[in-house]
């Protein structure tokens, strides 16, 4: 399969990706405003292996992407994006990335970000988007790339929810997805968000707040309580990549993040009503 | 093999009430639990199972024996598999 060259400006470095061009088109397509780069003696660069049936895995050369076979279409689309982020990120010790959602709340000096954590299936992505439909700027549904300096990077890539939407979901906020929806595969639906709804590419803005999320279904109303650092640093391992990092230096910036930040745990029945709870600004 | 170590080159960082380490060979980082972390902090100086149980009963007197055996002996096989003790001769 011939390969074409696709470069990604990032906050790092170029990433030059060698890809087939349907896989490129399809990745463009779910980041539709990332800046093109042209190549350059620093560049990291990330290439698609592709098997005859048309599946993907993917190599970086700033750091050992997982050996992961991914079936064509959008999984390998978002297959690069996630080893493109990888490629810049690993590139510079400066950056880490958070698996993570993450809104802009707050006015004045204190807007900021607000990064929500969990476990898959956790909820992250629907609230970010029931946020969104409240008036939240979106900066991120999965993945945040986060600076030495708290900055959290806004990658504007088009996020997904999974469908059917949950029963308790508001009829407005049904429409909105019908309205921001995309293209579909499976169970996942990618939207288009209008601009004032979701961060631009290259915008940045510090992250004020982590939040890790527990979904009770007993739950009647959010409650949203102090965590310490040492539980928020204990939930920040396993979601940051960092691989460039050794463990003690990963563990020191960690504990940075979180002692820099107001820490809490959001326990919750609803991503609805936890949305509104937490644009009324509880803790703050 | 009736005493436990911890094993060499393990790192430590401590952040509040928690307790982390990394585990020399894979780079693994571990949190601690509660008992975890009383069993680490317990062999700084190696010790026998029965020490260590003694220990952890004397401790908490009002638990029931056996099932404070089962979880000693699952934490310090879960800390044993990352590499962070080791079991020796005494």
């Amino acid at each position: 399969m011939k390969h074409r060259a696709s470069g990604f400006a990032t906050p790092t470095r170029p990433v030059i990706v060698g890809a087939p061009q349907a896989l490129l088109d399809l990745t463009r397509a779910q980041a539709p405003h990332w800046p093109e780069a042209e190549g350059s003696d620093n560049a990291a660069h990330v290439t698609a292996l592709t098997a005859n049936d048309g599946s993907v895995r993917f190599m970086a050369s700033s750091y050992d992407a997982p050996d992961v076979v991914l079936p064509p279409g959008l999984l390998a689309a978002n297959g690069l994006i996630g080893t493109v982020i990888g490629a810049f990120v690993a590139a510079d010790p400066d950056w880490i990335c958070l698996h993570a959602a993450a809104v802009a709340l707050g006015r004045g000096e204190r807007r900021g970000l607000t990064v929500l954590l969990g476990d898959t299936m956790a909820g992250k992505s629907t609230l970010a988007m029931a946020l969104a439909a409240c008036g939240a700027r979106l900066w991120c549904d999965d993945r945040l790339p986060l600076s030495r300096d708290m900055q959290g990077f806004a990658l504007e890539l088009r996020p997904k929810l999974r469908l059917p939407l949950p029963d308790s979901a508001p009829a407005p906020f049904a429409t909105l997805v019908e309205a921001w929806g995309t293209v579909r595969e499976g169970s996942m639906v990618y939207l288009a968000l209008e601009k004032e709804t979701q961060a631009a590419f290259g915008e940045v803005l510090p992250v004020r707040r982590l939040i890790t999320l527990e979904r009770s279904p007993q739950r009647q109303a959010p409650e949203l309580a102090v965590a310490g650092v040492g539980q928020m640093v204990k939930r920040l391992v396993p979601v940051t990549f960092a691989p460039h990092l050794d463990p003690m230096t990963r563990l020191t910036r960690l504990r940075q993040v979180a002692t820099a930040c107001e820490c809490r745990h959001l326990v919750y029945g609803d991503s609805f009503e936890a949305a509104e709870f937490l644009m009324q600004g509880p803790g703050e | 093999m009736n005493h436990w170590e911890r094993a060499g080159g393990v790192s430590e960082n401590p952040m509040d009430d928690d307790l982390f380490l990394v585990a020399p060979v894979s780079g693994e980082i571990v949190h601690l639990d509660a008992m975890g972390a009383a069993i680490w902090r317990l062999l700084e100086q190696p010790q026998s199972l029965e020490d260590i149980q003694a220990t952890f009963a004397a401790a908490f007197p009002d638990a029931d024996a056996e099932r404070l055996q089962g979880d000693l002996a699952v934490a310090l096989e879960t800390l044993k598999a990352a590499g962070l003790v080791r079991q020796s001769d005494g």
